[in-house]
C-alpha cells in the first residue's frame, strides 16, 4: 500500500557553471516551487514542510524560501545529511513528514549555482584536518581523483573496459540529443570519446558529470490525497537511505574492504529498497542512476542487481542501457553527464515524467522506475516510483 | 609523456592520534596503529577500536614493502592534453595486506605501472609530506 506519492514538478532552466548569475540561488528555488505547485494543481502557500539534501549549492534555506513566498506556517524542514547520496533519499525525508502527520504537502527542493565555487573542486577547498591530510597530502582532492581509483580497480578485478564507460557517456549523450533541457545535445563517438582528454586516468573529460546551475523542486503528499490531484500520481514504492559501515565514508575513507572498494556502495540500499517495495530489479522497467562519473553507472547497474557483480562492463558494452534496444534503459533524460548536473535530484524528476508517461524520452509501458543517490560519502540512498 | 616527482604539496595537519604515522614517514618509515587487545590495524589512525571500542592503541613498526592496490594519472593542468601528470595511489603494506595507504608513485613510468607490483616506502623528500612509494627493481 503507498503511502505518499510525487504529484507536481518544477525546474527552472539548466546554466552552464555560473551563467545564473545574476539571479540568486533562492530565486531560482522559488521559480522551481512556484512552477511544481501550478503542476500539483495546489496554491504556494498550502506548502508546509521542506525537505533537502546536501545544501553544498548554498543560498537556500527554509526561512528565506517561506519569507520569500509567504508561506505561513511549515510543520517540517529536514535534510539528509552528507551530500548528493540523499538526492533520492530526500523524497522519504517528505514521505516521513506526512506519515508523521507534520506536513501535507511537502516541497523537496534542491538549488546550484557554481559561480564563486565548483563542486569539482569541493575537496580542494577543505581547510587540512588530520583525516584529509592522509589523501589530500597525495594530490587527491577531488572527487573524480577517488572515482579513478575506483575505477582503475574495478577494471583490474572484473576486466572492465574503458569502452565500458565511452558507452555510458555515448549512450547518455544519446538520449540528451532529443532532450530540448538538455545543455550537451551533440551526439558523441567511441572516436570522440578516446579522444577526450585525460583529466585522471583511466577517466577522461567525457566520463564526467557537467557543471551547471539551476533549481528543481517537487510536491510530496499522502497517496490518498494524490489521488484526487491534477497530475497522475508517482507513488512511492520505496524510499531508503543510509548505507553499510564497509563503504563508510566511501571515497575519502579509501579502505573499503576489496569487495566493496570497486562498488558504488549502493548494496545495502538496494536490498532494503527491493525488499520494502516487494520487487525485484526484473519489475524495474527504468533506471534512472546518478551519474557523477560513467563507472559508477557501471557500478550501480551491478548493485541494484541488474547483472552479476564484475559484469557491469560486458552489459553496457552489449547495449544494454540503450533507450532503443536495451534491456533496462538508463537516463532517458541524459542524466548528469548530458542533462545537468543538479546534484541529482533531475533523475527525480525524470522519474516522476517517466510514470506519468510524459518523458521527453519515453520508455514504453512504465510501471516502476529506480532513481539512485550518488556513490559518495554516507548515506547513499535509493527512490522506487511506481504507477 | 612528463611524470613530475610527486603531487603539488599539500599541508599535512596532524593530532595525538595520527602524528606518529607521519612522524615516522618523515625519515622513510612506515608505522601503522593497531589495537593493543589483538583487533585489526586502523587506517587512517583513530582513537578507538571499531570491534571494542578500546583507546588503547599500539605503533607497529613495518617494512616498508607494499603492493600497488589502485592508482590514477592526474592532471596538472587538466585543460591541457600535454600537462604534467603524478600518479596518486593507494598501496598495501605486506604485513597489513587490507590496509590501504594513499601516496604518490614516483621513479616509475606510467608504461611500468601495474596493479599488484610490489613497491617500497621511500623517505618523504623535501617539498612533499605525501608517503611516497617506489617500484622495488632486481637490482635493490
Amino acid at each position: 500500500m503507498h503511502r505518499a506519492a510525487i504529484v507536481g514538478i518544477g525546474t527552472t532552466q539548466y546554466y552552464r557553471r555560473g551563467e545564473s548569475l545574476p539571479r540568486t540561488p533562492r530565486d531560482m528555488a522559488c521559480d522551481a516551487i512556484i512552477a511544481a505547485a501550478a503542476d500539483a494543481g495546489i496554491p504556494v502557500k498550502a506548502i508546509d514542510g521542506f525537505a533537502y539534501f546536501s545544501n553544498y549549492g548554498g543560498g537556500i534555506e527554509t526561512g528565506g524560501l517561506i519569507e520569500s513566498l509567504g508561506i505561513p506556517e511549515v510543520g517540517f524542514s529536514a535534510s539528509t545529511t552528507g551530500g548528493g547520496g540523499g538526492s533520492a533519499g530526500a523524497i522519504g525525508l517528505a514521505q516521513a513528514a506526512i506519515a508523521n502527520g507534520d506536513s501535507r504537502y511537502v516541497a523537496v527542493v534542491q538549488s546550484l549555482q557554481q559561480a564563486k565555487s565548483r563542486f569539482g573542486a569541493a575537496f580542494a577547498r577543505m581547510l587540512p584536518t588530520p583525516d584529509n591530510s592522509f589523501y589530500r597530502s597525495a594530490g587527491v582532492g577531488a572527487p573524480g581523483h577517488f572515482a579513478a581509483l575506483i575505477a582503475r580497480r574495478h577494471m583490474h578485478k572484473y576486466g572492465t573496459r574503458r569502452e565500458a564507460f565511452a558507452e555510458v557517456a555515448i549512450s547518455t549523450r544519446l538520449n540528451a540529443s532529443t532532450n530540448p533541457a538538455a545543455l550537451m545535445r551533440q551526439p558523441i563517438t567511441l572516436d570522440d570519446y578516446f579522444a577526450s582528454r585525460m583529466i585522471a586516468d583511466p577517466l577522461c573529460k567525457l566520463d564526467f558529470c557537467l557543471e551547471t546551475d539551476g533549481a528543481v523542486a517537487m510536491i510530496v503528499t499522502a497517496a490518498d490525497v494524490a489521488r484526487d490531484m491534477a497530475q497522475k500520481p508517482a507513488y512511492i514504492a520505496a524510499c531508503k537511505h543510509g548505507g553499510d559501515r564497509n563503504w563508510g565514508r566511501g571515497f575519502m575513507w579509501g579502505n573499503m574492504p576489496d569487495e566493496y572498494f570497486s562498488s558504488s556502495g549502493q548494496r545495502s540500499i538496494a536490498r532494503r529498497l527491493y525488499a520494502a517495495a516487494d520487487l525485484r530489479s526484473g519489475d524495474i522497467d527504468v533506471a534512472l542512476l546518478y551519474d557523477h562519473f560513467t563507472p559508477f553507472v557501471v557500478m550501480q547497474l551491478e548493485d541494484f542487481g541488474f547483472c552479476p557483480v564484475g559484469e557491469g562492463g560486458p552489459f553496457v558494452e552489449q547495449g544494454a542501457i540503450r533507450l532503443r534496444g536495451g534491456s533496462i534503459p538508463v537516463n532517458p533524460h541524459g542524466g548528469n553527464l548530458s542533462e545537468a548536473y543538479i546534484v541529482g535530484i533531475t533523475h527525480v524528476v525524470e522519474g516522476v515524467r517517466q510514470i506519468r508517461g510524459t518523458a521527453i524520452n519515453q520508455v514504453a509501458d512504465v510501471s516502476h522506475a529506480l532513481i539512485s543517490g550518488g556513490p559518495g560519502p554516507m548515506p547513499l540512498s535509493g527512490l522506487i516510483l511506481s504507477t | 609523456m612528463e611524470v613530475v616527482a610527486f603531487s603539488p604539496p599539500a599541508e599535512v595537519d596532524f593530532d595525538a592520534v595520527t602524528e606518529p604515522f607521519w612522524m615516522a614517514l618523515r625519515e622513510g618509515r612506515l608505522t601503522l596503529q593497531r589495537c593493543a587487545h589483538g583487533h585489526d590495524f586502523r587506517m587512517p589512525p583513530m582513537l578507538y577500536c571499531p570491534e571494542c571500542h578500546s583507546t588503547d592503541a599500539e605503533w607497529v613498526a613495518l617494512s616498508g614493502r607494499m603492493r600497488l592496490y589502485t592508482y590514477t594519472i592526474v592532471s596538472l593542468r587538466p585543460r591541457d592534453a600535454e600537462s604534467p601528470v603524478y600518479v596518486a595511489a593507494l598501496a598495501c603494506p605486506e604485513e597489513a595486506p587490507d590496509t590501504k595507504i594513499f601516496g604518490n608513485v614516483i621513479e616509475c613510468a606510467v608504461e611500468e605501472l601495474a596493479i599488484g607490483m610490489p613497491m617500497e616506502i621511500v623517505q618523504a623528500s623535501a617539498g612533499t609530506d605525501a608517503a611516497l612509494f617506489r617500484p622495488v627493481r632486481g637490482d635493490r
